[in-house]
């Protein structure tokens, strides 16, 4: 029996997984004289087991509890729950993985296994020696969430939370909502009317009382954490005081300043006191302070005494829990298709200004006149893939949706006598009832050409489209009188500062990443920021519709749990020994510490846990909750000090990412040597080099370490520090006698799981080679520690 | 026409992709090249989006024995505007080192081959050549340079 | 530096020696001083190229060496040696194991490339210095509308060649225009001559893209034809006149090659100038040049 605390130690036979390899009976023999208890059990995570161990702690009044069986990754939470049930602390429970990472890997080996097994238990029990409880703090969310973007992305989620009893804040930076869906005038493929679809669900955003409609406004600033989120809001001057404001129009009609409107991608003019679209939400006015000339006709003329030229801008404040990004998208500028005569030739037009051409309440009325030209259209051309599946000039992406819009809008001509002719390399149809959309198309008689438009060439009135047919095996030279391009689609330039402001990564082509492709697709890499439309990639707009009502559901499960603070923090040890130099907030990759009155102040909810400040410290101020340095040397002391095995190899694993891989080799019985002891950690950069050369001085002949690939898993960012750490390690073993290369560091990936069967072996047989540390280095070593 | 899918070899594609030039294996078909091209306007069967799909299915017989590729001007107008980066002058290039190896080779540039390793130069120096050289003043230029053959060798 | 090692390439040496005459010395009176170097051959030509890339790059890599022993830049007269030796030396330069490859090869006759010198073509060179070029004209060629025609391999591609924009080049019509001619602008400016593609055994498929080309050349008002290389010299005079036997159509556009112009703008008559050698001549061009002077 030992002294304080009282430890109590389970070893799991595992049926006879462990058993047949490791000899347990001889393990728990061995360790029972050094702790208050000690059992084998037959299978611990049975319900027998674990009411025995739970009636043993509270007979026994154990404090610590350590089970030695399969992976933690298995039942630690079954476990943990269970004792905290009998007033065990999860802290102290000790979890020895003996199955996956001892018994299944060394079946020919059963004296090194068993050996190894009761090593590792030692290592726990050492461990749990020194462990003390910990509590996880708990953190409510500000239950608001703000919407950026007021497009048909942006008023689903809104409605949809607003439904759900949340308060939002949709902030648009136009004057209007409605996005891009507001200016076609019919959507595929059911041709339904866009704006009549719409403009409802316009209306109840504008009547929703849980919803603050912040319009002709951008987010200037966001600070804060998930959950806590401060936000400014720039609001531009409208002008127009929006509670006076009736919507009759008269400022608009005595206005004598036209520019162009960008409803009607400037093919048509508005004034500068305007409505984009009479639709509008709000249905208020707005002074375009850029055109106007201060005449000042709109004040005299507006009944209700609305307008105020002499408005400024102004920043609101706003504090939310979540944030949902909907800033859906623009085209790719047309300019820089240089080839396609965008802006040279008055008869190319985009897809977008073809969609206000055809809508009757657009510049031309609906007639099909190019407003460029004034002249009428009989012929029409679409060019598809114009700047979008090109590596070279434009974007590399298909852009999804051009090939059914443009056999939307082909149709729309169609019906109306216009001939028209599609362009393209592939048309692609990947949604419900789209085939049957593109036969109905054909059926209508338009006329395909498959072969890339290479370039256009002015003749007289029309456009020469020239491009080769491959089906018919010749080049082709089509006259038409008006050209239509189908540029790809990207995020707009707001969308990069937005993404910058709230810390989460775009990819190569400007969409924001998604937290994964396939199982995560509406979430950023950033807790509490989700996403939806087009902002994550091209997409339709039932695609968009789906994605707003998942992003909602997801804010309202995040601001639904209380926030779990996990009480594995850096720490100050005392704040005497920090003089305020601040390696570690260099050191941090969450940018988690600052330095306020010359200390160093961690915060909690920004720390990852990754360990990265704590070697970075030059006094050793810092420590860590739940992996102290007192834990983490008495676990090396405990695994090393009294194995009797050959050669002994202690590798730090990183516990997310390296240490299933590990598991995966487990699980698939490969053999590699049983000298291999591991200790899990959050990442390789919490190591000081202390550490290795107290694993040295304790008994270990090889140390590795096997981080994690950079980026990946919760700690991601840490992982990029270790490897330069590593280095420097390397070099100053040797000022200390130890060989640098006993000393491994590589990257381990969990595809590459029956890799490590080598790499552990390939280590293990060099140390073999070279023996054991001689006696006389770990003795210097252990006099230099102490 | 019916295709032969025996035909393909894909010995002859390994060597096109791990000596030459990989970049046609990126080629979608979109047809911008043979669109582009200067020669398809006076030779119509002159193709190069088919003569790139043939090299890419391996049909080595087939396009090494074909008389077109010895058709591209090398203007490179194609591989400006190819939306892939597909090479096509290289690949065309790289098609005709292969038809030589194969021993197709056309017959004014089995003459010029010829030339080259018999005196190190296109056109060679006749004595009427020489004559006028001189006259003008000009440098003798070496008939036959020697280095030429031990090179060739 | 004004002294260059002097290539000239077999072909104006062989079918075009009074040009080659006439080059030696215009760019003599304009302070450029040619070395002659024993043992340059042919560059090699892209027929070469087409028929074993690797024999191409040795020879072209001999030429190089040969240069580089004398630590002279080299300066050509035609488009195809400078395409040739100038991607050859590019790319040996930038790539080591290639280099040792074609250096293997050169052993064989004690040769070695090292990438020391610069491959320039005499319209670069003018360029650079165009207020000197235009201290020499005595004689601005008024009256002349001039078609230009780069070519292709001293354009292509652009990242190797950095010459001028493949798309729409202009130096030589500011070369032209350097001599008071005017340069005219037409349709298929940046369209091939059609030279290489008789190489290769196809003359019929090489006038019919020449006829577009000289066609072209017409409708934009041209009376003449500048080039900067000997084979479009020799396509646009003797293939004009082929091309003019075959189809019936009779251009009338005589070509003259760069330095020949700046020849005749530095005083020289046309005779002087060789233009009797020229298989293409035109009335109108001749009597502009008499109201010159």
């Amino acid at each position: 029996m030992s002294g304080k605390p009282k430890i109590g130690v389970w070893v799991c036979e595992c049926g006879g997984n462990i058993g047949d390899y490791v000899d347990v009976q001889r393990v728990v023999e061995a360790i029972r004289p050094e702790v208050a208890y000690a059992r084998r059990e037959r299978y611990l995570c049975s319900k027998p087991s674990i009411e025995n161990i739970k009636r043993t702690v509270q007979r026994l009044g154990l404090e610590r509890v350590v089970l030695a069986c399969c992976t933690p990754k298995m039942h630690r939470e079954t476990f943990a729950s269970n004792l905290e049930e009998v007033g065990l602390n999860r802290a102290l429970l000790e979890m020895v993985n003996i199955r996956e990472q001892c018994s299944w890997v060394h079946k020919d080996d059963p004296e090194g296994a068993t050996q190894k097994a009761l090593d590792l238990i030692r290592g726990g029990i050492e461990r749990a020696r020194v462990s003390k409880p910990l509590e996880a703090k708990r953190a409510k969310s500000i239950p608001e969430v703000l919407i950026i973007g007021g497009g048909v992305a942006g008023i689903t989620a809104s409605l949809r939370l607003a439904e759900y009893g949340l308060r939002v804040h949709l902030v648009e930076k136009r004057p209007s909502i409605g996005g891009h869906m507001i200016q076609y005038p019919k959507v595929f493929p059911t041709l339904d009317c866009s704006q009549c679809i719409l403009t409802p669900k316009m209306a109840s955003v504008s009547n929703n009382p849980n919803i603050d409609l912040i319009t002709y406004a951008e987010v200037v600033e966001v600070s804060g954490v998930p959950g806590e989120f401060h936000v400014k809001v720039r609001l531009k001057p409208r002008g127009v005081n929006p509670d006076k404001c009736i919507g009759c129009g008269t400022c608009s009609r005595v206005c004598p300043v036209e520019v162009p409107s960008e409803y009607n991608m400037g093919l048509g003019p508005r004034k500068a006191a305007y409505i984009p679209f009479p639709q509008a939400v709000p249905s208020v006015y707005t002074i375009d302070f850029e055109a106007c000339t201060r005449c000042g006709k709109c004040v005299e003329a507006c009944p209700r005494d609305a307008i105020n030229l002499d408005d400024e801008e102004r920043i609101i404040e706003l504090d939310v829990g979540a944030i949902i990004l909907a800033t859906g998208f623009e085209l790719y500028d047309a300019n820089d298709l240089p080839r396609y005569g965008y802006g040279r030739y008055p008869q190319v037009v985009t897809s977008l200004e073809m969609e206000r051409i055809l809508d009757v309440n657009g510049p031309t009325g609906g007639q099909l006149i190019n407003p460029k030209t004034g002249k009428e259209f009989k012929r029409v051309a679409y060019i598809l893939c114009a700047g979008s599946r090109d590596t070279e000039n434009g974007k590399p992406y298909c852009s999804r949706v051009c090939c059914l819009y443009a056999l939307k809008q082909a149709q729309l001509l169609l019906d109306r006598g216009v001939e028209v002719w599609i362009h393209y390399i592939d048309i692609r149809t990947p949604g419900r009832r789209y085939e049957e959309f593109y036969l109905e198309t054909q059926r209508k008689g338009a006329l395909f050409v498959k072969g890339k438009v290479v370039e256009l060439i002015p003749e007289g009135d029309r456009i020469i489209v020239r491009g080769e047919d491959m089906m018919l095996n010749r080049i082709v030279e089509n006259p038409v009188d008006l050209v239509v391009i189908c540029p790809p689609v990207i995020v707009t330039d707001e969308t990069h500062k937005l993404a910058e402001m709230l810390r989460i990564p775009v990819d190569e082509d400007g969409f924001i990443l998604e937290r994964h492709p396939k199982l995560d697709p509406v979430a950023t890499k950033r807790d509490g920021v989700f996403a939806c439309g087009m902002v994550l990639g091209p997409k339709d707009i039932q695609t968009t519709t789906a994605e707003a009502e998942a992003a909602a559901m997801k804010a309202v499960n995040f601001l639904s749990a209380e926030r779990l603070i996990e009480p594995n923090k850096a720490y100050l040890i005392d704040p005497e020994l920090c003089d305020g130099c601040g390696e570690c907030v260099e050191a941090c990759p969450e940018a988690a510490i600052s330095i306020v009155d010359g200390k160093a102040v961690i915060n909690e909810v920004l720390c990852s846990g990754c360990g990265a400040c704590i070697p970075a410290c030059p006094k050793g101020a810092l420590d860590q909750q739940g992996l102290t340095e007192e834990q983490l040397k008495a676990q090396i002391r405990g695994i090393l000090e009294r194995s009797e095995a050959d050669v002994k190899i202690l590798a730090f694993v990183e516990r997310e990412v390296v240490y299933t891989a590990v598991d995966l080799a487990g699980l698939a019985r490969l053999e590699y040597p049983s000298s291999i002891r591991i200790i899990p950690l959050p990442s390789m950069s919490r190591l000081k080099l202390e550490h290795i050369l107290y694993a040295f001085a304790y008994g270990a002949d090889g140390v590795m370490l096997l981080e994690a690939p950079e980026h990946e898993g919760p700690y991601g960012k840490a992982h990029v520090i270790s490897e330069e750490r590593a280095d420097d390690y390397r070099w100053e073993l040797e000022d200390h006698g130890v060989d640098s290369f006993r000393l491994w560091y590589s990257r381990v990936y969990v595809p590459d799981w029956r890799k490590l069967k080598k790499v552990f072996t390939t280590f293990h047989d060099m140390i073999a080679d070279e023996g054991p540390l001689d006696d006389e280095t770990r003795a210097q070593l252990r006099e230099e520690l102490d | 026409m019916i295709v032969d899918v025996e035909e393909i070899d894909s010995r002859f594609l390994r060597r096109l992709k791990s000596e030459f030039d990989e970049s046609y294996l990126s080629c979608f078909q979109c047809g911008v090249c043979s669109a582009s091209c200067p020669v398809i306007e006076i030779e119509g069967r002159f193709n190069p989006r088919r003569l790139v799909k043939m090299a890419r299915l391996g049909f080595k017989d087939r396009v090494l024995s074909s008389e077109y590729i010895w058709l591209c001007s090398m203007c490179l107008l194609c591989e400006e505007r190819c939306p892939q980066g597909v090479r096509i002058p290289e690949v065309m290039t790289a098609l005709r080192n292969l038809a030589v190896e194969e021993g197709y080779i056309p017959e004014p540039m089995r003459r010029i081959q010829r030339l080259l390793v018999e005196s190190g130069r296109l056109y060679p120096i006749d004595d009427f050549t020489a004559e006028e050289r001189a006259e003008r003043g000009l440098p003798e230029v070496e008939a036959e340079p020697e280095f030429v053959k031990r090179l060739a060798g | 530096m004004r002294r260059y090692a002097f290539f000239p390439g077999c072909f104006i040496q062989v079918r075009q020696p009074h040009l080659e005459a006439l080059s030696r010395r215009i760019l003599g009176e304009l302070g450029v001083e040619l070395v002659d170097v024993e043992g340059f051959t042919c560059c090699p030509e892209a027929v070469t190229l087409s028929v074993d890339k690797m024999s191409w790059r040795v020879m072209a890599a001999r030429n190089l060496s040969l240069a580089e022993e004398l630590g002279l830049d080299i300066l050509t007269l035609c488009n195809g040696c400078l395409y040739t030796l100038r991607t050859v030396n590019q790319e040996l330069k930038g790539d080591e194991e290639l280099r040792g490859r074609v250096n293997d090869a050169l052993s064989v006759i004690d040769r070695e490339f090292r990438g020391l010198i610069r491959v320039r073509h005499f319209a670069e060179i003018l360029i650079e210095d165009l207020e000197r070029m235009k201290a020499h004209v005595e004689r601005p060629l008024e009256g002349l509308r001039i078609a230009c025609h780069t070519g292709c391999h001293i354009l292509s591609p652009p990242e190797v060649m950095g010459f001028d924009d493949p798309y729409d080049p202009v130096i030589l019509d500011e070369l032209v225009e350097a001599l008071g001619a005017e340069a005219v602008d037409y349709d298929l400016k940046t369209l091939c001559c059609g030279w290489t593609l008789s190489t290769y055994g196809s003359r019929e498929a090489s006038e019919r893209l020449l006829a577009s080309k000289l066609n072209s050349m017409r409708r934009g008002g041209a009376t003449a034809i500048a080039v900067i290389c000997p084979q479009c010299f020799h396509q646009f005079d003797v293939g004009q006149a082929s091309a003019a036997r075959r189809l019936g159509i009779e251009y009338r556009l005589p070509v003259f090659y760069y330095l020949e112009l700046l020849a005749l703008a530095m005083g020289f008559s046309l005779d002087e100038v060789g233009y009797r050698y020229h298989r293409v001549r035109s009335g109108e061009v001749e009597e502009a040049l008499e109201v010159i002077g």
